[in-house]
């Protein structure tokens, strides 16, 4: 199992490196410059250069690329271009509200997708669940932003139910802990909400389909000819393989969730990693956009990996044949 | 063709896709007839009124209508979808089927990139180098397709190397036809409906990527009108009308309902050993 973990990792060494340098050249060679906004008609060419100098973008393309590569095996990621923070602390700071957006929706996206998926499967053909599967197929046409959009003006600016923006309030500190506690809840709920949704529908297509297969196996059949009751059945006997795809898609779907954070935080204004990289982008601030990318291939990675892990755990099946 | 048309329509899925996917192909087309305003042009006496019967759906922040611009809008959302997911399907297919059908090291070779490719967090990398170049429908279509041939190319390397093992394709190689003759007469028409069903279904993701990327102020650039840059201006007034944010993002999830019912029920017709039962 350990072994089995230990090559995982080695074999994703190159996708890790490539996909890395891939972004650094893709930033860097594109047309724009983080300097020119420092820049105005009155400044000498010595300031200028000066200027790119110290950004360090006077020196050849691949003498910047061979550097960086070095300074992030040191964990040296660099100082913001804009403000001079270095880009470790930024990122340390906008991945609180990402992680605790991303890990709530995954959590009620994965009980609640699963759950309706299960009594869609039971119900087979029947009205309920021709009206779950079309909601579901809503649900997974429609882009999350919009949700988010409609539940922003509904329930935070026209009723004011929950706050509009940023995930904590002003007066955070002087909260008790249940307060500090509540607090994070109402500032999460609507995001939570619109970012579970989509995901529940993706949970919810594939568990349906896996527990109708599932189902009509024989050893379900075989269960039933015993006399074994139909909720233990269905939680002990068919519910473990039915979620056997469910695990598959959990490595697929961090980079999928990491796009729906861009604009969700863009919407409701949290201070997490994908606004902060958008921003950046726009800003051509290029040690925070590496710095973030590099973080999102280290969480793709790992997440593939939990998943190959989470597989071997739920069918042992698979451990034996490697 | 009218064979598939009248298959797709004995289908219950892929003939509401149909209806859908026609009425609004119908609407944006036809949009300088269907209306008679001008998309981009403001009337600052008018700004934010609700539906009327002179303006259908209302008109937006600067008096503009907003029925009009969710027709001239869906002909940018439209086509640059339909494109890039045009490109990066007949791209995957490629990478697929040579992936298939070639030896050791170049399907390795291929299936690494592959997985490279889907490690990406795509609409980040999207918006990375969107926002580094300058936008333009071309740019995008590019950008798009760049990065969304991956899954078609896992599905046809695996549907490729499935008929590659038939008696059929056996029989073919013993008869002394090459490679390029078994691809173009055995294996394409083979996965044709794999490819179709994927493509449909690949447009309606397209369209939500590229309206996500409008909505954050990427995309098409104002005065001009997509969904997605319709949405972005609702966001930015969240006081201002229900309707503006209402219409447009109905605009986008009736087309992309569109294109996955079509797609799914392609997938029910061409694959049909799947679905004996459900």
């Amino acid at each position: 199992m350990f072994k089995y973990f230990i090559i995982k990792l080695f074999k994703s060494i190159p996708v890790f490196i490539i996909g890395i340098s891939l972004v650094f050249f893709i930033i860097h060679l594109s047309p724009g410059s983080p300097v020119t906004k420092y820049l105005s008609p009155q400044i000498s060419t010595d300031v200028q250069n000066q200027i790119i100098k110290n950004f360090g973008l006077d020196q050849p393309i691949l003498h910047r690329y061979f550097k960086w590569i070095r300074n992030i095996f040191r964990f040296d990621f660099g100082y913001s271009l804009n403000n001079g923070i270095p880009v470790k602390n930024i990122i340390k700071v906008a991945l609180v509200p990402t992680l605790l957006l991303s890990f709530c929706s995954l959590f009620w996206g994965l009980i609640f997708g699963t759950l309706i998926g299960i009594v869609a499967a039971l119900k087979k053909n029947t009205f309920t669940d021709r009206i779950i599967t079309s909601f579901m197929m809503f649900l997974y046409s429609t882009p999350s932003f919009w949700i988010g959009l409609l539940l922003l003006s509904a329930f935070a600016i026209k009723l004011h139910l929950f706050p509009s923006s940023q995930i904590i309030s002003i007066f955070h500190n002087e909260f008790t802990f249940f307060q500090k506690i509540g607090d994070y809840i109402s500032h999460l709920t609507l995001p939570v909400i619109t970012m579970s949704l989509p995901i529940s529908a993706l949970f919810y297509k594939y568990t349906r389909t896996s527990m109708i297969d599932v189902m009509k196996s024989d050893y379900i059949l075989a269960a039933k000819a015993r006399g074994i009751s139909h909720g233990k059945i269905i939680f002990k006997y068919a519910l473990r393989n039915a979620l056997l795809p469910n695990i598959s898609i959990l490595g697929l779907i961090i980079p999928v969730m990491f796009s729906g954070t861009v604009t969700i935080e863009v919407i409701f204004s949290l201070p997490g990693l994908g606004r902060t990289l958008v921003h950046a982008a726009l800003a051509r601030d290029y040690p925070v956009i590496l710095g973030g990318s590099i973080l999102a291939f280290i969480a793709v990675i790992i997440s593939n990996i939990i998943a190959d892990i989470l597989y071997v755990v739920v069918d042992p099946r698979i451990h034996k044949e490697n | 063709m009218i064979k598939l048309i009248t298959k797709i329509w004995k289908n219950k899925n892929g003939k509401f896709g149909l209806i859908i996917i026609s009425v609004i192909l119908f609407f944006s087309i036809f949009a300088p007839i269907l209306t008679s305003f001008n998309p981009t042009m403001q009337n600052l006496n008018i700004v934010l009124q609700k539906p009327s019967f002179s303006h259908v759906l209302g008109t937006d922040y600067y008096g503009r209508d907003l029925f009009t611009r969710i027709l001239y809008g869906s002909r940018v959302s439209l086509s640059i979808s339909i494109i890039a997911s045009a490109i990066s399907v007949l791209f995957g297919t490629l990478i697929g089927v040579i992936s298939g059908l070639s030896g050791k090291y170049t399907d390795n070779i291929l299936m690494r990139i592959v997985d490279i490719m889907l490690g990406f967090p795509k609409f980040f990398i999207l918006i990375l180098v969107i926002s580094m170049g300058s936008f333009s429908i071309f740019n995008t279509i590019i950008v798009l397709s760049l990065f969304s041939w991956m899954d078609t190319a896992r599905l046809t390397r695996t549907e490729t190397l499935l008929l590659n093992n038939t008696t059929f394709i056996k029989a073919a190689k013993a008869m002394g036809m090459n490679k390029l003759q078994i691809i173009f007469h055995h294996i394409i028409p083979n996965i044709s409906g794999i490819v179709i069903s994927s493509y449909s279904l690949l447009t309606g993701s397209m369209i939500i990527l590229e309206s996500g990327i409008s909505f954050l102020g990427l995309g098409v650039q104002p005065p001009n009108a997509s969904w997605g840059s319709i949405l972005n201006e609702a966001r930015l007034d969240p006081l201002g009308g229900w309707w503006v944010m209402l219409f447009a993002g109905i605009a986008i999830v009736t087309t992309v309902i569109g294109f996955n019912l079509l797609g799914d029920g392609l997938k029910e017709i061409l694959q049909p050993e799947h679905y004996q039962d459900d």
